[in-house]
């Protein structure tokens, strides 16, 4: 490794330290927060609390309507991630090894959908799913959200299928394996960690989603965390108190979710960009 | 021939499910509102064709244009100071072997939460003059106004708040590409007596320009859509300081009930969108090879 | 074991010629080899002829029945890969027993096949690994069982001694070798390596540019090139070649004058034509017939390389004229870097060969 002399050893050491503390500090000032009393927080904001008592975390949970919120954020994030793997997995196969022209054509429908702002589609989809009473329901939304989260799934899908030598779909089409056998036999297995990445990054974007979460999922019965949260905060911006518990109860479990998982979530963002760029 | 067009044909039916939800989702909506950018819709009643009547009205709308200026100076502003510091941190990175996974995860921590709790945690419990830090540092050291609600800096405050989320991912994608450079030629240049700011700029920025400009391009995408922390911080106030297109299109389709406006304006985003898009193809056409 | 007619076949991707229209005929039981440079053809032949590439124009037969628009199943063939492409997820039973289970085989019926085949590779130790947990030559093993599990008309197989260290690369030339043997198969190997090629084959089939420069026993090869490839091609070192051209022409040979080798003619008499006088042509003779001579009858030349193998040695020399030869060397121990040794050619050795490659 090439030597560095300290004195820059020790200029990265405070520019990086300078950015952790730019990190956290907001992260940090939640948690503390979240255990004092309203009155507590007005008079110093960045005191440590007297007690760690959960009394915010409750009524932060109730205001919330989280017990509701969870079940939804869950429903709508499984079904999500499920359409979107699932179809997603299924589309990379023939754009990761078919050549003729149509499937360029389609890569490229995919390419530019990602360009696409939401707006775009919004309205129409909206005043559509009103007519049909679709508004609320977590599934039909799923859908919404697995649709745009597809572009993202199939193109890294492909750059996963594409690691997987030809030679093997050649050894199976010998073996007499028609497209489907193929690809349930011998791709499909091997793209198991792939799928994983891809159902990380998507339950990510699904858990974090606001505007259309937002727009669809109206109706107490229907609201996800983030959108409980919302409506919370913008009701209880007296108690600031709670509403750090509430930011807590919503920030808590995806954090959890990353440093558990943090290696599949940085392959997953940096696949997609850095990787496939080098060809 | 006809062997392998065949065998095409049943390749379809893979990518079927996937092209049928987005195009029922994404691609007839918005074929559909391209329609209604023509037309005045309250979303309820009947359509009324107009022609070009919302065009002229946005084009001859002060705020459509404060929209379309704030939404090029947030594209400078992202297009600069994120990806500086992302670069530059990145580069530190490099030299820390040991804990940089750590380094990693913490700066990851404000893009992985939810632009709802991260747009509340700042309007709240930081800028707020009553109950926030800042509204502290104003009784006890030095009056600061409220950033947010002020016409010049409410902006600047908001593009500083999704830098603080947005950083970290471009850190994370520079660092991967970092290290993606051929040691070989690192070990070269050092052979050669090159010093740390030389081999970075010599080597290391060359080889990862391709993920640079990619960064480039999504970053100018993504900007010209953004919405949710403006929209959650300060809802395009005060007094227009912060409207977006996105917000404006927003608030045509929810407040005030003209989907015709809505979807024109929704038209000018995609407009920028298509031309950066253009560009981030024209740059992934190796991808499109098989 | 089957017969394969190749007729007219060619291929072209959009206005790239890969394969010009070639003929080619295998009997039953044959070891064929297919042998050139890299990009000659020779893999997509096999791959044409296995299904994987589709055929532009042309006929392939496999025991009289036209199999040309017939999928790789329908054709009973097996391929042997470069790679092994080893299906990695699933144990070695499960890699052997994969086609036959495609082909709707019952379980019990699939096992008894996948150990028959498991104990003629020597591979029943190892039926329940992954094929991680093999060495290169025992992955190729599994690849060859796959094959012969199905019982297939043709084996093919794509440089599969390529990928193998020099050791390894001998043995399991040897295994597939004694596997032809027992299996009595009509076998279609390819392989860049001449050495491989001379080795294992009943018939060769030299391959340049998508064309057949020549095909033959490996010793007609060697014997009897057609032209100026096929001769140097085959045989390492390298046949010496050298411009020449025709003094005089008999009845069955003919006298040339190799300006750069020394003044005087040389006797050629493995003539198929009678030349021209004056022909300007190229002139092949191999390093092994390449002779010790005395300073009377021979030519002088100085070696400026030696390379001791042991048994043989090769000796890189000039002549003063501007020649430069490889001979081979069995006996001739006090040979030195800088002596002078003299040396003749063999007229039933050397070869004449046109200016545009064809053997005269």
């Amino acid at each position: 490794m090439i030597q560095t002399d300290p004195r820059p050893a020790l200029l990265a050491r405070l520019l990086l330290g300078l950015m952790v503390l730019v990190s956290l500090a907001p992260l940090l000032l939640v948690v503390i927060n979240a255990f004092k009393s309203h009155a507590d927080i007005v008079e110093n904001p960045l005191s440590l609390p007297h007690a760690l008592v959960p009394t915010n975390f409750k009524a932060a949970w109730i205001g919330g309507n989280f017990s509701v919120g969870v079940v939804n954020s869950v429903l709508l994030t499984g079904t999500t991630v499920l359409v979107a793997v699932v179809f997603g997995a299924l589309a990379a196969f023939p754009l990761a090894r078919r050549r003729i022209v149509i499937w360029k054509l389609v890569t490229l429908y995919f390419l530019c959908s990602v360009t696409v702002p939401i707006q775009l589609f919004l309205f129409p989809m909206y005043f559509l799913y009103a007519r049909l009473g679709l508004i609320g329901n977590v599934f039909a939304t799923a859908l919404i959200i697995a649709a745009i989260n597809l572009p993202l799934s199939i193109m890294l899908l492909r750059t996963y299928i594409l690691t997987i030598p030809t030679e093997l779909d050649d050894a199976a089409f010998i073996d007499g394996a028609s497209p489907w056998q193929t690809f349930r036999y011998v791709i499909l297995p091997l793209m198991k960690p792939g799928c994983v990445t891809v159902a990380v990054i998507v339950s990510l974007n699904t858990w974090n989603e606001f505007l259309i979460t937002s727009t669809f999922q109206q109706g107490d019965a229907g609201f996800t965390m983030t959108v409980g949260y919302h409506a919370m905060a913008g009701a209880m911006s007296p108690d600031l108190g709670i509403m750090m518990a509430g930011a807590c109860i919503v920030i808590v479990p995806i954090i959890a979710f990353f440093l558990l998982l943090q290696r599949l979530f940085i392959d997953g963002m940096t696949a997609g960009t850095a990787g496939a760029v080098k060809g | 021939m006809s062997q392998i067009a065949e065998r095409d044909r049943s390749y379809l039916f893979f990518a079927l499910p996937a092209l049928g939800l987005s195009v029922c989702v994404i691609l007839v909506p918005a074929l559909l509102t391209v329609v209604l950018a023509f037309t005045d819709w309250d979303g309820v009643s009947k359509p009324v064709w107009l022609g070009l009547e919302n065009f002229r009205d946005l084009l001859n709308d002060i705020t459509f244009w404060r929209a379309i200026f704030n939404n090029v100076k947030w594209t400078i502003i992202f297009l600069t100071v994120p990806m500086a510091i992302a670069l530059v941190v990145a580069s530190l990175l490099l030299t820390r072997r040991r804990s940089q996974s750590v380094y990693q995860s913490i700066f990851l921590l404000p893009y992985i939460l939810s632009p709802i709790a991260n747009a509340s945690i700042w309007s709240n419990m930081i800028f707020d003059q009553r109950s926030g830090v800042l509204g502290y540092f104003s009784r006890h050291l030095l009056a600061v106004h409220d950033p947010l609600g002020h016409v010049s800096t409410a902006l600047y405050t908001v593009a500083s708040v999704d830098i603080w989320h947005f950083w970290g991912y471009l850190a994370v994608v520079f660092f991967a590409a970092m290290r993606q450079v051929p040691t070989e030629q690192l070990e070269a240049a050092y052979l050669e007596g090159a010093g740390g700011w030389q081999i970075f700029r010599h080597i290391t920025l060359p080889n990862i320009l391709p993920t640079i400009a990619l960064m480039f391009v999504m970053v100018t995408i993504f900007s010209f859509l953004t919405f949710d922390y403006v929209f959650l911080m300060t809802g395009g106030g005060p007094a227009h300081s912060t409207e977006l297109l996105s917000t404006l299109a927003y608030g045509f389709a929810f407040r005030s009930f003209e989907v015709g406006k809505a979807t024109a304006v929704a038209l000018f985003m995609s407009v920028f969108g298509l031309m950066a898009a253009y560009v981030y193809v024209w740059m992934s056409r190796e991808s499109l090879q098989p | 074991m089957a017969t394969l007619e190749l007729q007219n076949i060619e291929k072209h991707f959009d206005s790239v010629q890969v394969i010009q229209p070639l003929d080619l005929s295998i009997v039953h039981g044959e070891f064929v080899v297919f042998v050139g440079p890299s990009g000659c053809g020779k893999s997509t032949l096999l791959r044409m002829i296995a299904g994987l590439e589709s055929v532009s124009s042309g006929t392939i037969s496999i025991d009289g029945k036209n199999v040309t628009s017939l999928p790789p199943v329908d054709r009973n063939v097996a391929m042997v890969f470069q790679n092994y492409a080893l299906y990695p997820h699933m144990t070695v039973e499960e890699n052997i027993d994969f086609g036959l289970r495609m082909a709707g085989m019952p379980k019990a019926q699939r096992r008894e096949k996948v150990i028959e085949a498991a104990r003629i590779l020597k591979l029943e130790a190892y039926l329940a690994r992954k094929p991680k947990a093999l060495s290169g030559g025992q992955r190729q093993r599994v690849a060859i069982g796959r094959a012969i599990v199905k019982k297939p008309k043709l084996f093919l197989f794509d440089e599969p001694l390529s990928n193998l260290d020099a050791e390894l690369r001998f043995q399991t030339r040897l295994e597939i070798a004694k596997l032809h043997q027992d299996l009595d198969a009509t076998m279609i190997f390819v392989t860049h390596d001449q050495v491989e090629a001379m080795t294992l084959a009943d018939r060769i089939v030299v391959l340049r540019d998508g064309r057949i420069e020549q095909v033959g026993t490996p010793m007609q090869i060697y014997d009897d090139p057609a032209n100026v490839f096929v001769a140097g091609f085959i045989g390492s070192p390298k046949m010496n070649f050298l411009d020449a051209n025709i003094t005089a022409v008999s009845a069955d040979r003919a006298w040339v004058k190799i300006p750069t080798l020394a003044p005087g003619d040389f006797e050629c008499c493995t003539l198929r034509s009678r030349p021209a006088v004056g022909t300007e042509i190229t002139v092949g003779v191999r390093s092994e017939h390449i002779d010790e001579s005395s300073a009377v009858l021979g030519f002088p030349a100085q070696i400026s390389i030696l390379e001791r193998l042991g048994s043989v040695s090769y000796a890189y020399v000039e002549t003063s004229h501007g020649a430069r030869l490889s001979i081979e060397r069995r006996a001739q121990r006090d040979d030195q870097v800088g002596n002078i040794i003299h040396l003749q050619l063999m007229p039933e050795r050397i070869f004449a060969f046109a200016k545009t490659g064809e053997r005269l």
